[in-house]
C-alpha cells in the first residue's frame, strides 16, 4: 500500500528492466490446493443435486424421474457418499492448515483484517462513483479535500487475497462446519435422537436445508460471477485448473501483493550484490539466504515473500 | 353343447323327480308336440323356434320339464295355432327367488327391469354352478353389464357408477375369479342376487352402513378391526363423512394393497387420506389438525415416499390402517405412551426422545418456536446476503460499463 507507480521499473540506478515481467507466470494455487478445490467442488455439486429433492419435493421437474424406489436409494447413497468425501476433504484441509507450513501460512493470510472491511467499502464506493460525482459538482468538496479518502478516487490496492476471496473462504469454513454437524445428526439420526429431543432435530433439519440453500445461491451468484461471468474473466478464469496468474494480472488485481514481490526482489538483488562483493573477497561457500523446499526448476511460488529461493544462476 | 353333468346338476335331479311327479298330469303332452311347429322357421319367425338340443341340455330339459310346465297357459290347449302363451311364471317353482325379486330393485313393473330370463337365460337356463351359465361367477359381470354398462340406462336410472365392469376387471377380486378362486366375489356376492337394492336403500348390502359387514363376510378380521377404529365407531354412530371400506379401497376397482395403482399402495396412501385430512372444511368441522399432507411432505418420510421409497413410514405405518384411533385414546399407536413402540417398529434404537415433540411439524411459532425462529433468521439472512451480492454485482457491472473496463489486462 505504499507506492502507487503501476509500472515501476525497479530501483533507480540498478536496472531499467521491471522486476516482474508482464508474462511471468506465478503459481497462485498450488497443485495441492487445486486438488482440494476440485474435490470440494465435485462433492458440493453432487450434494446440491442430490439434496435439492429434499428441499423442493414438490417440483414438477421430478415427475420426469423414473418411478420406483431405486431412484431415491441412489439419491440417498450419492448424497451420503459425497457428504463423506466433503467431510474427508474438510478434515484434510484442517490437517493441511495445522500441520504444513504452506497450509498455516495460507490460513493466516485468509484471516480477515480491518483493512478488508475498509477495502470492501472502498471497492463499493469507488465503483459506485457517487462521491466523485458529487465532488465534480462541487458538493461536499471542502469535506473531501480535507479528507481525500472520502472521494474514493482510487480502486482499493488489494494484497494476495482480497475481501471477496476471504469472505468466500470463511463462508466455506463456516458452511462446511454447519453442514457437516447437522448432516451427521441427520445421517445418524437414531444416535442423534439419543442426544437431542425431536424439536432440536427439526431445527437441525431446517438449518441443513437453509444453509444449503444459502451456500448454493452464494456459489451460483457470487462465486460464479467472480470467477466465471465477470467480464474481466469471462468465459472463465483457469486458475482453478492450472493455478497460474501472470505478472500483468497480478499488477492489475493484486497491486499491493505485486509491489511486495517487487520490493522483495529488489531487496534480494541488493543482497546478492552485497554477497557477490563478499564472495569475491573470501571465496563462495554460503550465500546466506534461507532455502525453500522448492527445487530450482519449479515455478516461482508466489505465496512466499522474502529471500526464500535461490535463482539457478546464483 | 355340454358333455358332463356336474354335481349340482345331479342334486337338482332329485328336485326334478318331485317336479316331474307334480306335473305328471300336465306333462302328458311332450315337447315333441310343440316342436312340430316351433322349429325350422315353420312359424315364419325364427324367434319362435326352440332349439331342441339346446333345451335338452338346459337344466330344465335335463330334468324333463315340459313346455307347458312353464308356458302353463297352454296346458291342455287343443286348438292350434294357439293364442300367445303370455310370460312364463317362474315363481311356480322358484317362489323364494320371485319373492326376493319383488322386494328388490329389479321388481316387476320397474321400467327397464330385467325378467328372470334376462339374467338366467330362457330355454338354455343353467344353474349358477355351471361354468357356462350366464349367472356363473365369472359370467356375471358381462350379464349384469348388458344393462349396467349402458350409458343411457345408467343415466335414466341414476346409476352413479358408469363403468363398473371396466373397474371390476381391474380389481383383485376379478383376478381371483379368473384364477378360479372359489371364494372370490362376483357381482351378486356384494350386491345380492334377487334381493339386490340400490345403495341408497338402507337395507342394501352396499348401503353405507352395511358395506363393512358385506366386506366382512370374507374379510372378517378386518371388519372387526374397522369396527374398533375411529372410522368404524363414527360410521356406526351415523356419521355421514367418515370413510367405510370403499372410501379408501375404491368400489369396483379394489386392488391389492401392493398394487402400485391401488389407492392404499404405500406410495399413494398419503394422497388418499389427504382427501379428507387435508380438507379444511372437514378438518375444521371435526376439530382435527389440518395440512397433514404438507406436514408429511415436510418430513423425510414424506419426501422419500413421494419419490417412491415405499419402505419409509406412510400414514398407516404410524396410525394403523383399519383400527385408526385418535392420539388421545390410550390404545392408539400414536398415544404418547405408545409412540416409542410405534417408532421402534422401524427404528429399533428409538429412545424416549422419539416421543418428544410433534411429528407433523407445522413450523409455526406455537409448534416449535426455535424452528420458527431459525427459519425466519435464515430467510432474512439469505435474502440479505443474496441481496448484497446482487447490489455489488450491479455496481461492478455499472462501473465496468461506465469506465469501459471489460478486459482484465487492459487497465
Amino acid at each position: 500500500m505504499m507506492g502507487h507507480g503501476e509500472t515501476d521499473a525497479g530501483a533507480p540506478g540498478l536496472s531499467v528492466r521491471p522486476e516482474i515481467a508482464d508474462d511471468e507466470v506465478f503459481i497462485r494455487m498450488t497443485a495441492h490446493q487445486r486438488a482440494q478445490h476440485v474435490v470440494l467442488m465435485m462433492s458440493f455439486t453432487a450434494l446440491v443435486i442430490t439434496g435439492l429433492p429434499l428441499i423442493l419435493p414438490g417440483l414438477r421437474a421430478w415427475d420426469f424421474l423414473p418411478a420406483g424406489p431405486e431412484i431415491f436409494w441412489w439419491r440417498s447413497t450419492i448424497h451420503r457418499t459425497a457428504g463423506a468425501i466433503l467431510i474427508a476433504v474438510s478434515l484434510w484441509h484442517v490437517g493441511y492448515v495445522m500441520a504444513t507450513g504452506e497450509g498455516s501460512r495460507y490460513f493466516r493470510e485468509m484471516l480477515p483484517k480491518l483493512l478488508d472491511a475498509r477495502q470492501l467499502v472502498e471497492a463499493f464506493m469507488h465503483k459506485l462513483g457517487l462521491m466523485e460525482w458529487l465532488y465534480q459538482r462541487g458538493i461536499m468538496k471542502e469535506f473531501m479535500d480535507a479528507r481525500p479518502w472520502w472521494r474514493f478516487r482510487d480502486a482499493p490496492q488489494y494484497g494476495k487475497y482480497n475481501w471477496i476471496e476471504k469472505f468466500e473462504y470463511l463462508a466455506v469454513v463456516w458452511g462446511n462446519l454447519v453442514m457437516i454437524l447437522t448432516g451427521l445428526a441427520l445421517w445418524f439420526f437414531e444416535a442423534a435422537f439419543a442426544l437431542f429431543p425431536k424439536p432440536v432435530l427439526d431445527v437441525f433439519k431446517l438449518v441443513h436445508g437453509f444453509e444449503a440453500l444459502l451456500a448454493f445461491l452464494a456459489i451460483l451468484i457470487w462465486h460464479m460471477y467472480n470467477v466465471h461471468f465477470n467480464p474481466e474473466v469471462f468465459p472463465g478464469n483457469r486458475m482453478w485448473l492450472d493455478g497460474r496468474i501472470t505478472g500483468a494480472m497480478l499488477r492489475h488485481h493484486h497491486p499491493a501483493w505485486y509491489r511486495e514481490i517487487e520490493a522483495e526482489r529488489r531487496e534480494r538483488r541488493r543482497l546478492r550484490a552485497a554477497l557477490e562483493f563478499f564472495e569475491g573477497r573470501q571465496g563462495a561457500d554460503d550465500d546466506g539466504a534461507p532455502e525453500t523446499d522448492h527445487g530450482p526448476g519449479s515455478p516461482r511460488d508466489a505465496g512466499g515473500f522474502g529471500p526464500k529461493r535461490r535463482d539457478p544462476d546464483t | 353343447m355340454r358333455e358332463t353333468l356336474n354335481m349340482s346338476t345331479c342334486r337338482t335331479l332329485g328336485l326334478a323327480l318331485a317336479v316331474g311327479l307334480l306335473t305328471a298330469g300336465a306333462a302328458a303332452a311332450g315337447y315333441e308336440d310343440c316342436l312340430v311347429c316351433h322349429t325350422g322357421g315353420v312359424l315364419g319367425d325364427p324367434r319362435m323356434d326352440v332349439d331342441e338340443a339346446r333345451y335338452g341340455a338346459s337344466i330344465h330339459g335335463l330334468i324333463g320339464i315340459s313346455c307347458t310346465d312353464c308356458h302353463s297357459a297352454l296346458a291342455g290347449v287343443t286348438d292350434f295355432p294357439h293364442e300367445p302363451s303370455g310370460r312364463p311364471d317362474c315363481s311356480m317353482c322358484h317362489a323364494d327367488a320371485s319373492e326376493a325379486i319383488e322386494r328388490a330393485a329389479h321388481r316387476s313393473g320397474t321400467p327397464d327391469a330385467p325378467n328372470c330370463w334376462t339374467c338366467h337365460g330362457g330355454h338354455d337356463v343353467a344353474p349358477v354352478s355351471d361354468e357356462a351359465s350366464r349367472v356363473a361367477p365369472l359370467n356375471q359381470p358381462s350379464t349384469c353389464l348388458a344393462c349396467h354398462a349402458d350409458a343411457s340406462l345408467a343415466g335414466a336410472h341414476g346409476m352413479q357408477v358408469r363403468e363398473p365392469g371396466e373397474a371390476f376387471e381391474l380389481s383383485v377380486h376379478y383376478q381371483a375369479l379368473k384364477e378360479g378362486n372359489p371364494a372370490a366375489p362376483t357381482c351378486t356376492t356384494c350386491h345380492g342376487a334377487h334381493d339386490n337394492l340400490s345403495h341408497n336403500d338402507p337395507a342394501s348390502p352396499i348401503a353405507r352402513a352395511n358395506v363393512a359387514d358385506t366386506c366382512g363376510m370374507c374379510h372378517g378380521d378386518v371388519g372387526e378391526k374397522f369396527a374398533r377404529g375411529v372410522h368404524g365407531t363414527e360410521l356406526a354412530a351415523g356419521d355421514p363423512n367418515v370413510p367405510t371400506c370403499t372410501g379408501c379401497h375404491a368400489e369396483h376397482a379394489i386392488r391389492a394393497h401392493d398394487d402400485p395403482a391401488s389407492p392404499v399402495f404405500a406410495a399413494n396412501i398419503a394422497r388418499t387420506c389427504s382427501h379428507c385430512h387435508d380438507d379444511e372444511t372437514l378438518t375444521a368441522q371435526y376439530g382435527l389438525a389440518s395440512a397433514r399432507m404438507r406436514t408429511f411432505m415436510g418430513s423425510f418420510h414424506g419426501v422419500a415416499n413421494r419419490f417412491g421409497q415405499i419402505t419409509v413410514a406412510n400414514c398407516a405405518s404410524c396410525h394403523g390402517a383399519h383400527d385408526i384411533l385418535p392420539s388421545t385414546n390410550a390404545h392408539s399407536r400414536i398415544h404418547p405412551s405408545n409412540l416409542q413402540a410405534t417408532c421402534g417398529s422401524c427404528h429399533p434404537q428409538a429412545g424416549a426422545n422419539f416421543a418428544t415433540g410433534k411429528i407433523h411439524v407445522q413450523d409455526t411459532r406455537e409448534d416449535n418456536f426455535w424452528a420458527w425462529l431459525v427459519k425466519r433468521l435464515y430467510l432474512t439472512m439469505i435474502s440479505g446476503v443474496i441481496g448484497m451480492f446482487a447490489i455489488f454485482i450491479a455496481v461492478d457491472l455499472w462501473w465496468r460499463w461506465r469506465t469501459g473496463r471489460s478486459e482484465g489486462r487492459s487497465a
